[in-house]
């Protein structure tokens, strides 16, 4: 067989997308229910990535945090295969669960904060590097402080509602509650994260100066 | 980043600026490549196994439990006002319904209460039938005009609502629909909650959303056509809200055009094959079809259940019975869009075989010229592309690697394409 023909083959070829992706969706979740060993990985390559980006902007944490969630998402995905309803449906079940741990983990980190409050009232943020376009990362290290204060289930439903471009009613069905309750937590959110940017200087003068289109490593 | 809920809720520009901030920079702020997490880990393998061994010792504890459990539970069953084991049962207009179920009116706008709250108001003109009532929902046929639904929310709940050659599966919501015999055309407008559409649409199924409108028209002479227009969801993680029903030259069939027969699947009366299936059940479906007996139900199945029934024996790696549905669906319902689409699905599972890629092309091919714009265009040029690559045809993969990359530059098989297009 020529190289030309190695080289072809040699190419992964991604999951389907689009169209295709419910249908093979489903064939991986009864090839999971069958224990076939393929499907997990399947499983894991097609929508792990999406689970980890959410985690990593609902959570403002670095990577090895938020991959640990990840792991933890998908750990109670495959136990669970025969509870799928849908299996056309699985992207849906996997970001379900990847709510739940979400929210899961906010609350474990408020009871954190509660109990082990920093000198500055904040949890040592670790998440942030150093390094250039130092006011561009500072005031995101800020915007995530004013997101801590929120509670898990508003912090939860600004997540969804402004990150995952969710309608009113999937932010619902992700909360696990009714729309109009989805409607106040959102509301709640946006108006505590207003208030505490209107009451920070540094963020306030950050945002109205207009330096946000500036790329983080200042080019 | 699409910002459309901020400009949609109109937040200020405080909040308008977190969003942005963090949507656009927190991933390189992070300064790390957050393209890929690791791999789904050994340790965490074993931890799942530990928890499940743990799972099992919980079991056999709890089941003492539940065996006392349960016998409270029957007691108190009839005080606690739970959902009655026999069927529903429904008023019209607050009387009893008529013999056969069928509804019409020509001077008012019946209005069908069922016994679980859910409420079915036909509209004035509109004729229709209550087919069949289960425990958990109804099957419900509007043959003309419009009805407006609201359909209670509860767990398990299953409803069914014909339309022509249509099903519209529904599990919590409220919604409008139309159907227009003369025009062959469907319209669907939500409200609250999530239905799904099955019928001669390519893909198989659409799910709507609140907001969303659906039209399809089925008439030959006209563009099919699909109105999106409603609260502007963004496709995300979800299933795209509505797929764009293709211009596709296919002459719908007068089979596919004719409503539904009684479905040939499920112990229980309102539960199709479609149903179980999507409700994950594929090996039951398998098992219905065979204790009924293949040739059977190949015979007398419409093409809903034909389709269901290939997915689930392709689901459970029956691939001789896929293929007799599947064929069945091309004999029964020529030129449909199902039709169209078993020739992909043929194509699929004659690519599993060990010589089977002469054989799939073929399928590909079929499958291209009976749908040019359909749901699997794109993969069905991806996967001729490589088996005529893989039976040495070079010159001709090369050309379709051309033409996928024109067509679908970011595609599934663009990477291989690309390849293609690039060796010497």
């Amino acid at each position: 067989m020529s190289a030309q023909y190695r080289s072809v083959r040699s190419v992964g070829l991604l999951p389907a997308s689009g169209d295709e992706r419910r249908q093979t969706d489903a064939e991986m979740v009864f090839a999971l229910r069958r224990g076939e060993p393929w499907a997990a990985e399947g499983i894991w390559d097609r929508h792990s990535g999406a689970v980890h980006r959410f985690l990593m902007r609902a959570l403002g944490r670095p990577s090895d945090e938020a991959e640990d969630l990840t792991q933890e998402v998908f750990l109670r995905v495959f136990s669970r295969a025969q509870l799928i309803r849908e299996p056309a449906a699985l992207r849906e079940f996997v970001m379900s669960v990847a709510i739940r741990v979400l929210k899961w983990e906010l609350r474990r980190r408020w009871v954190r904060r509660k109990v082990h409050l920093s000198d500055s009232g904040y949890l040592p943020d670790v998440g942030l590097n150093e390094g250039v376009n130092q006011e561009a990362r500072q005031a995101l290290g800020r915007c995530y402080a004013i997101l801590d204060h929120l509670g898990s289930r508003e912090r939860t439903a600004f997540v969804l509602r402004y990150f995952e471009e969710m309608t009113m009613d999937e932010v619902a069905d992700g909360l696990g509650t009714s729309v109009s309750t989805a409607k106040r937590l959102v509301n709640r959110a946006v108006a505590t994260v207003s208030e505490r940017v209107g009451k920070d200087a540094d963020l306030r003068t950050y945002f109205v100066t207009g330096d946000r289109g500036a790329s983080l490593d200042g080019s | 980043m699409d910002r459309k809920n901020v400009q949609d809720d109109g937040l200020d520009p405080f909040a308008t600026g977190v969003v942005e901030l963090i949507g656009d920079h927190a991933d390189t702020a992070m300064g790390i490549d957050v393209a890929r997490p690791r791999h789904f880990t050994p340790m965490a393998v074993r931890l799942m196994r530990a928890r499940e061994r743990r799972g099992a010792k919980r079991i056999v504890a709890v089941a003492g439990f539940a065996l006392v459990a349960g016998a409270v539970g029957l007691w108190a069953r009839p005080r606690l006002g739970d959902q009655p084991p026999e069927a529903l049962t429904y008023t019209v207009n607050g009387q009893p319904p008529p013999r056969g179920g069928a509804i019409a009116d020509a001077s008012a706008e019946p209005i069908l209460s069922f016994s679980d709250g859910t409420r079915v108001q036909l509209g004035p003109l509109a004729r229709g039938r209550v087919v069949e009532l289960g425990r958990h929902g109804a099957r419900i046929a509007l043959d003309e005009g419009k009805a407006h639904v609201e359909v209670i929310h509860r767990s398990g709940a299953e409803w069914l609502f014909e339309a022509g050659p249509f099903v519209i599966g529904v599990h919590g919501t409220a919604f409008s629909f139309a159907w227009n015999t003369k025009q062959a055309r469907l319209d669907v407008h939500m409200e609250s909650g999530v239905v799904s559409v099955r019928g001669p649409l390519s893909g198989g199924e659409v799910l709507l959303r609140a907001g969303q409108t659906l039209s399809v028209s089925l008439n030959d002479h006209g563009e099919p056509k699909a109105d999106t227009a409603g609260s502007g969801t963004k496709s995300r993680s979800n299933p795209p809200p509505l797929e764009p029903i293709p211009t596709s030259p296919l002459a719908p069939s007068s089979d596919s055009l004719a409503p539904l027969p009684r479905s040939g699947g499920g112990s229980s009366a309102t539960e199709s094959w479609a149903a179980k299936l999507s409700a994950g059940e594929a090996a039951a479906v398998v098992a219905d079809a065979e204790r009924r007996g293949v040739a059977r139900v190949l015979d007398s199945s419409g093409s809903e259940d034909l389709a269901a029934l290939a997915d689930a024996a392709r689901y459970e790696r029956k691939d001789n019975l896929a293929r007799r549905a599947l064929l069945a669906q091309r004999r029964k319902f020529p030129h449909s869009v199902r039709a169209a689409e078993a020739s992909f699905l043929l194509g699929r599972l004659d690519d599993g075989f060990r010589n089977g890629a002469e054989r799939a092309l073929g399928r590909y091919d079929q499958y291209l010229e009976e749908a040019p714009r359909g749901a699997y265009v794109s993969e069905a040029l991806g996967r001729k592309m490589m088996d005529l690559e893989r039976t040495h045809t070079q010159t001709e993969a090369r050309a379709i690697a051309t033409d996928y990359l024109r067509r679908f530059p970011g595609g599934t098989y663009s990477q291989a394409a690309s390849a293609l297009v690039r060796a010497p």
